[in-house]
Order: structure tokens, then sequence, then C-alpha cells
């Protein structure tokens, strides 16, 4: 009777496993990549402009 | 693949081709890109007082860097035409990490700003750009509204000397309702800063009828005092109607005046007023004997009498980094 359980548990667990291995996998597939630190950029994507000595000297018209 | 960028408390979860809220985090194939990376949109010789910065290297140039993009949308944004834009609207120069130590070197200046927008969506040219600084014996300082999460914030720490941190208002629906943000990650910044040994300085911009009660100010005093200390410094700010908040009037001098007032009542040594001509706003005192430690006009030091940091007559130190 024990081996029959162990048995059954086995193959139970077997079968589970095997039903859920598929979701794991979609699930790591679409979740979303939790990142902190980005790569940077290859081009900067808006106007490049050339550096103006001059107003770098001044101090900036922004806040802070 | 959709990427879900953890660097502020937004977590942002991007789809491929998007950015997250500060709009310069974007989802490239699935690889979270910074797509400022070594690009200034502002680089400017600052005086270190205009961070504003009163306890450190007084009187010295600052080279100050910002891209494009924040992560808060505060409504009242003063820098709101580089903040609140995509970097596609707004024009940049290249300033790589090396360039930006060796600029302040040429320029005179002994340390480095990330400042004018938040360098927290900057975090990686920061980052690279601080560690540069720190090899060329130039020191680092941020400007920034501290939303950001702790693991992130403890590794730029590392490289950073001073701040200059933002504590917009004592209240959860003030960052909810103006900034779109949430206070508590704010707190945890000002509180991990100062324990890593950041020379911390906090802003409050005091806005008419928003947060300029005397509870207000007071439960922000009384925080700052236990939770920083009292030696650190706090700036009280005049509002200015800009960006999507000019329905209100600027801030009165009166109401900065009972600011200090109640800031001093909570035990704050190091209390200032700025964006506003007035008597006395901007000078340093020794807190124990009363002595007029550091005179300023504005951004101009007209006296310092300080002597290795401390008070020439009763010799007590003052929290800061000095020259």
């Amino acid at each position: 009777m024990d081996i029959a359980r162990r048995g059954f548990l086995k193959g139970a667990l077997g079968a589970v496993a095997l039903a859920a291995a598929p979701a794991l996998w979609l699930f790591a597939r679409l979740a979303p990549r939790r990142i902190i630190e980005a790569i940077p950029g290859r081009r900067y994507p808006g106007p490049l402009r050339r550096r103006d000595d001059a107003a770098v000297r001044k101090p900036g018209r922004w806040a802070g | 693949m959709t990427v879900q960028c953890e660097l502020c408390p937004k977590a942002c979860l991007i789809e491929p081709g998007q950015s997250g809220e500060c709009r310069v985090r974007v989802n490239l194939d699935g690889k979270l890109v910074a797509v400022t990376y070594g690009y200034a949109c502002s680089v400017h010789v600052d005086p270190v007082e205009k961070k504003p910065l009163f306890h450190f290297l007084p009187g010295t140039g600052i080279l100050s860097i910002a891209t494009a993009g924040c992560n808060l949308h505060c409504q009242n944004c003063q820098n709101w035409q580089i903040s609140q834009r995509n970097p596609e609207d707004v024009s940049a120069e290249a300033f790589p990490p090396e360039l930006a130590a060796e600029a302040a070197k040429r320029y005179r200046c002994l340390s480095v700003a990330y400042t004018y927008t938040d360098p927290i969506v900057f975090y990686e040219y920061t980052l690279d750009s601080c560690i540069k600084a720190r090899e060329a014996g130039l020191k680092n300082v941020l400007v920034t509204a501290g939303y950001i999460n702790e693991t992130p914030l403890r590794k730029l720490c590392q490289y950073v000397d001073a701040a200059n941190i933002d504590l917009k208002a004592f209240s959860d629906a003030f960052y909810r309702d103006i900034c779109s943000g949430t206070l508590a990650p704010v707190l945890n910044t000002l509180a991990v800063a100062k324990s890593l040994g950041v020379m911390v300085e906090v802003t409050n911009l005091v806005i008419p009828t928003l947060n300029d009660s005397d509870d207000d100010l007071q439960k922000l005093c009384r925080w700052v005092a236990t939770n920083l200390g009292n030696e650190t410094p706090l700036h009280f700010s005049r509002f200015h109607p800009d960006f999507r908040m000019k329905n209100l009037p600027p801030t009165p001098g009166r109401t900065l005046d009972r600011a200090k007032e109640i800031a001093k009542s909570e035990g704050l040594y190091y209390v200032y007023i700025g964006n506003i001509i007035r008597q006395d706003a901007g000078n340093t005192y020794c807190h124990v004997c009363g002595r007029l430690l550091i005179e300023r006009q504005g951004y101009v030091i007209l006296q310092n009498v300080l002597e290795n940091g401390k008070c020439p007559d009763c010799k007590t130190e003052v929290y800061g980094t000095w020259i």
C-alpha cells in the first residue's frame, strides 16, 4: 500500500511539473524584465548643437 | 518585451519603443536605454550658492550639467522647458563623462553639479561623470528632488559629496496632486544620503495656500531636525508663478520670514531664505555665539571669517565642506 501511495504521489507530482513547466516558461518570457541601470544610447534623439564656450562660462538661466 | 525600470519608485512598465514617465529611459528591443547619456542640454559654470549650497566650498564655481527629462511633473516647475519636454525637442551637446571632469578643471571649478532637471533620470551619466570627476580630484553635487529607489541611491552616494534635496512639502497629498509623486521615497533619500556621509542641504519652495501653513512648515522642520539633525541647512525659497501654476501669487516675504522663525523654533541652526532680496536672508551665523560667519548678498560672498570650518570666536564647528 505504501509503495502504491508513493507511486501515485510521484506520478501526480510529475504530471503537475509537466503541466507547470510551460506555464512557468511562458510567465518568465512574458513577465517584464526588471532593470535598474540603463545602457547608454547610441545617438541623441534630438537636435545637436555645438558647445558655446562663452555661454558655459556664464551662470545658467535655469534654477538650481 | 516589456521592461520595468526600477530606478525610481514609479517603476514604469515600458513597452518596446516607449519611454518611462521621465521621457528619457526608453525600451529599445527589450533593453532599457538612457537616450540622453553623454548629451547635456545645459552646461554652465554657476556660483555654488545658486544650487543653493551655502555650506559647501563657498564662493567657488561649480560646473553644472543637465539633460532633458524628469521623473516628477511639478505644476510649478521653473525649468519645465527642459524638464517636461521630450529629448527630441531639446537641443543638446555631446558632453561625455570624461569631458565633464576635464571641462570642470579647465573652468577652474572645484566641483561638478548634476542639476537643473533631475540627475535621477540621467542616473548612468551622473554616475559615470561622478567617477571621472572623483578621479580628477573634483567633488560631486546632486541637486535633486530625491525621487529614487534606495539601491541605486546607495551606489550613487559613494561618489557624491554634497546634495541639495528638495523637500517640496511635508504632505503626501501635495506630492500626489502637485508633483505626481509621493512623499515617503523623498524622506528616505534624505535620510539615506545623510547617513552615507553626503553633506545634505534641504530646499523647500513655499507656495501660497499649498504648503505655507504653520502646521505644514512645523511638521517639515521638525522632521528635518529630528531625522537629519539640527545642523542641516534649510532653504526656504520663494515661489514665482510658472508653468501650470500661474494662478497663485509669488510668496510674500512675510511668509518666508515666518517659515524661518518656525524653523529656528524647531531648533534648526542654519535657515536661509532664497529667490528674494531680504535682509540677512543668506547669512550664516554661529549657532552658539551668534557671530556672523559668512555674509552673502545674493550669490556673492561679502565676507567669510570661518577658520578651518570653525567660528573664530567660540571655535564651534560649522556643518559643511569648507576650503
